[in-house]
């Protein structure tokens, strides 16, 4: 069995392997992540919760059993024939009279008008 | 334009005959409500000038309180003549024909007399002394009238209780013919009833009526003991007025009105 060493010759291909093991080759997309690190995020963030929204509405839709009340017939209102009698002022008079007494009441006044101090004891 | 003149005349019609139905009456509350609203801005001013006088009695502070003094008598008495008659509208409004109320309106007329010639009388004194003698006199006399007022105040309740006896009657006279030739037992027995109920109505109704006018008439009334059994009375007739009236309604609705 040959021990066989594998050399890289190429010049092109050498710097290239130096620029990668010195971390020059990432230079470039470590300033643009350095950059825009804030609008990376947002997006990240938006389509995190797009994603969340569609899955929520995707879960929604699944068909759940729902329990419903029976249904009950409508209801048709009693319609009362309004009577009117030819008494009904008359009773309202007697229904809006007042028993109360003194009505109209009597101010009170002064019927000792003089300039004593005291008129009548 | 024949139409024009004939809407023209109802109106004229209708604005005539609403002035001279409540006419009276109108004037009577608006005197009422006018003397009083007079009494009370004169007393008001009185009361601060016999204040003034009494602490420092000068002449020129007498002269002011003297006349002061003559306005609050005028409009004293002149609003308790004008509640007299006030009174006697608010009775004879109500077209009752009533002849057990006559004494008491006999009663408003010579109090709202009374009162006026106090009130003349009283303009004419200058002196304080004067002044005491009408104020003495006058608390002597005056229980006698100031009791007619509060009769007055009854027999305005009692008016309107006759009246709706009056109307109760009017009504059934009407509604009787339109009964059916055939009466049923239960239509029958309603009817029995009503000569009974309302003859009771009308024997309260005269027993609240001698009430009105107490033996005793010496001294000062004291309105609460003289009205509250007139009130329990009152209250009692009004309750069989309302249920002789459901009599009424309920034989009108089952037994005169068509069925639907």
């Amino acid at each position: 069995m040959s021990n066989q060493k594998f050399e890289i010759t190429n010049p092109e291909a050498i710097k290239l392997i130096s620029n990668i093991k010195s971390g020059q080759a990432f230079a470039p997309v470590k300033s643009f992540l350095t950059k825009y690190r804030w609008l990376i995020i947002g997006i990240l963030t938006l389509s995190a919760l797009f994603i969340a929204i569609l899955i929520g509405k995707k879960i929604s839709r699944t068909s759940t059993p729902v329990y419903l009340p029976p249904t009950i017939d409508n209801v048709t209102p009693t319609v009362s024939r309004q009577v009117r009698s030819s008494f009904d002022g008359l009773r309202n008079n007697i229904i809006n009279f007042s028993a109360t007494l003194p009505d109209p009441a009597l101010p009170a006044v002064d019927n000792q008008i003089s300039l004593e101090q005291i008129l009548i004891e | 334009m024949k139409s024009l003149k004939l809407v023209i005349s109802f109106v004229f019609i209708f604005v005539a005959f609403s002035i001279f139905s409540n006419g009276a009456c109108a004037s009577s509350k608006t005197d009422y409500d006018y003397q009083w609203a007079k009494y009370r801005e004169n007393y008001s001013e009185f009361s601060l000038l016999k204040r003034d006088y009494l602490s420092n009695p000068t002449l020129d502070n007498q002269q002011k309180a003297m006349l002061s003094a003559r306005h609050s008598l005028l409009a004293r008495d002149m609003a308790k003549a004008a509640y007299a008659r006030y009174l006697m509208d608010l009775i004879n409004n109500k077209n009752t024909g009533y002849k057990e109320l006559d004494p008491i309106l006999s009663r408003l007329d010579s109090a709202a007399t009374y009162f006026t010639s106090q009130a003349q009388l009283s303009q004419q004194f200058v002196t304080p002394t004067d002044l005491k003698k009408f104020a003495i006199d006058y608390y002597e006399s005056f229980n006698i009238h100031e009791r007619s007022l509060y009769y007055g105040q009854v027999a305005a309740k009692v008016a309107s209780l006759v009246r709706f006896q009056i109307d109760a009657k009017d009504q059934l006279d009407a509604m009787t013919p339109k009964l059916p030739a055939e009466r049923p037992a239960a239509l029958q027995a309603r009817l029995d009833d009503v000569p009974n109920l309302a003859a009771n109505i009308n024997s309260k109704i005269a027993f609240i009526v001698s009430q009105i006018i107490g033996e005793d008439e010496t001294g000062p009334l004291s309105p609460d003991n003289y009205f509250e059994p007139i009130i329990v009375k009152i209250e009692e007739v009004r309750q069989l007025q309302l249920q002789l009236v459901n009599q009424f309604i309920d034989i009108d609705i089952n037994y005169v009105q068509p069925k639907i």
